[in-house]
């Protein structure tokens, strides 16, 4: 029987196209499905975009839905300042919604089940962030680390927690995506794995099969959520400080 | 760990552990992922999310003009409820006003009608009243005659000699006098 990690293997699916800093890089499966998600969701979205009808049907209902719940995500965290960001966020969210939705079918693969893929994307979240921050406060941006109103005696303990708390996010952020996908996917393959070795009472692991695929497709746009509105909660912070 | 293609055999033997935890295998993945999302980001940033936005503003921007058409028509319709309303008031105190006045006038007229005929009758029943008193004299005249007559023959049939006609007569006019009290 094979191993529930090696559904997470990276595999070449074609000989190295090219190579960067003595990196050879091919098409895998992780590209591929990077692609799939890419494709699968601009076409959903424009075939919504298309018509533009007053009523809309089916698609363009799900893609405005789609819009309006990142607009009112970024309205209701960010506030008027974080529409310059939408596009960004909007793509980050059905980047990895498809992504993780994508990654449960089976035979699948599962891109943000890799913490090199949540852990660039965490990072670029977290430093774009900072940045913003940096550019928009100037040096005042610091005081993101000591809560106002604090008294001052607290500085030496409050300023290396706040560091280290704001340090993390983009561990943090990744890691619980990498998890969550990594654990669910294991979890459905270990259980698999029983349905097969029971036999005829295999039925049992199948019947909580189908159930813990069911939660893992919740996981799957709930954990997209959360990475989102975590990045909003971040860039509110750097945009309002606190 | 147990593999199937030969593909992931060279894989395999890069990591004992989680293929995540692989180092090898981070760049592609960056270099796929930076690709990926910058198309992604294009497509939605340039295409996608402006459509989008301009449909559903479009369609806000509709319903809120079809709302201030219906709020118009229903102020012109309550502005044409009361100047209607305004028009029957109009209407029905004129109405009243002429019926007032017409029975008014018919009043007058029928007044003036039955005071004429009033007056006619007046002087109908004074003639006849007159006419009466007239016949009644006459008769009274003829009465007296009649009586002075009777009396005569009754007196000269009992006293056998015609009777002084000037004291019967005062005799007569005087029975006839105290008759007619």
């Amino acid at each position: 029987m094979a191993s529930p990690l090696e559904q997470f293997a990276i595999q070449n699916l074609s000989a190295p196209l090219f190579s960067i800093g003595g990196h050879h890089i091919a098409v895998t499966n992780s590209a591929v499905f990077m692609m799939a998600s890419v494709v699968a969701a601009s076409g959903l979205l424009m075939a919504g975009a298309s018509k533009g009808a007053m009523v809309p049907g089916r698609i363009q209902a799900m893609s405005e839905l789609f819009y309006e719940f990142i607009a009112n995500m970024i309205r209701d965290n960010v506030g008027s300042a974080g529409k310059k960001y939408f596009p960004f966020i909007f793509s980050l969210f059905i980047f990895t919604l498809f992504g993780n939705v994508l990654g449960m079918i089976p035979y699948g693969f599962t891109f943000t089940s890799h913490i090199a893929v949540t852990f660039f994307m965490a990072m670029i979240v977290f430093l774009g962030v900072t940045l913003i921050g940096l550019f928009k406060h100037g040096l005042h941006f610091f005081s993101l680390f000591f809560p106002h109103g604090a008294p001052l005696f607290t500085a030496p303990i409050l300023i290396p927690i706040e560091l280290v708390s704001y340090l993390s996010r983009p561990i943090s952020l990744s890691v619980r995506l990498f998890a969550n996908m990594t654990v669910g996917h294991v979890l459905l393959k270990v259980l698999a794995g029983f349905v097969v070795a029971l036999g005829i009472f295999g039925v049992v692991p199948l019947a909580v099969l189908v159930a813990i695929t069911a939660l893992e497709l919740l996981v799957a746009v709930l954990q997209a959520y959360i990475f989102t509105i975590l990045c909003c909660i971040y860039l509110n912070d750097a945009l309002h400080l606190h | 760990m147990l593999c199937v293609g030969p593909a992931l055999a060279a894989d395999a033997e890069h990591s004992s552990g989680m293929p995540q935890f692989n180092i090898n295998h981070f760049p592609t993945q960056v270099f796929w992922l930076v690709v990926c999302f910058a198309v992604l980001y294009f497509l939605m940033a340039k295409l996608v999310l402006p459509r989008i936005g301009s449909i559903i503003e479009t369609r806000e921007r509709a319903i809120l003009g079809d709302l201030e058409a219906a709020q118009k028509a229903n102020d012109a319709a309550r502005a044409a409820a009361i100047e209607q309303d305004k028009t029957l008031t109009a209407a029905r105190t004129e109405a009243s006003g002429i019926i007032r006045q017409s029975a008014e006038a018919a009043a007058a007229q029928t007044a003036a009608k039955m005071h004429e005929i009033g007056g006619k009758l007046g002087a109908d029943i004074a003639a006849a009243e007159q006419r009466i008193a007239e016949q009644r004299t006459s008769v009274l005249a003829g009465l007296e005659q009649m009586a002075g007559d009777i009396a005569q023959s009754v007196f000269s049939k009992v006293a056998g000699r015609p009777a002084d006609p000037a004291a019967l007569t005062a005799k007569v006019a005087a029975a006839v006098k105290g008759e007619s009290r």
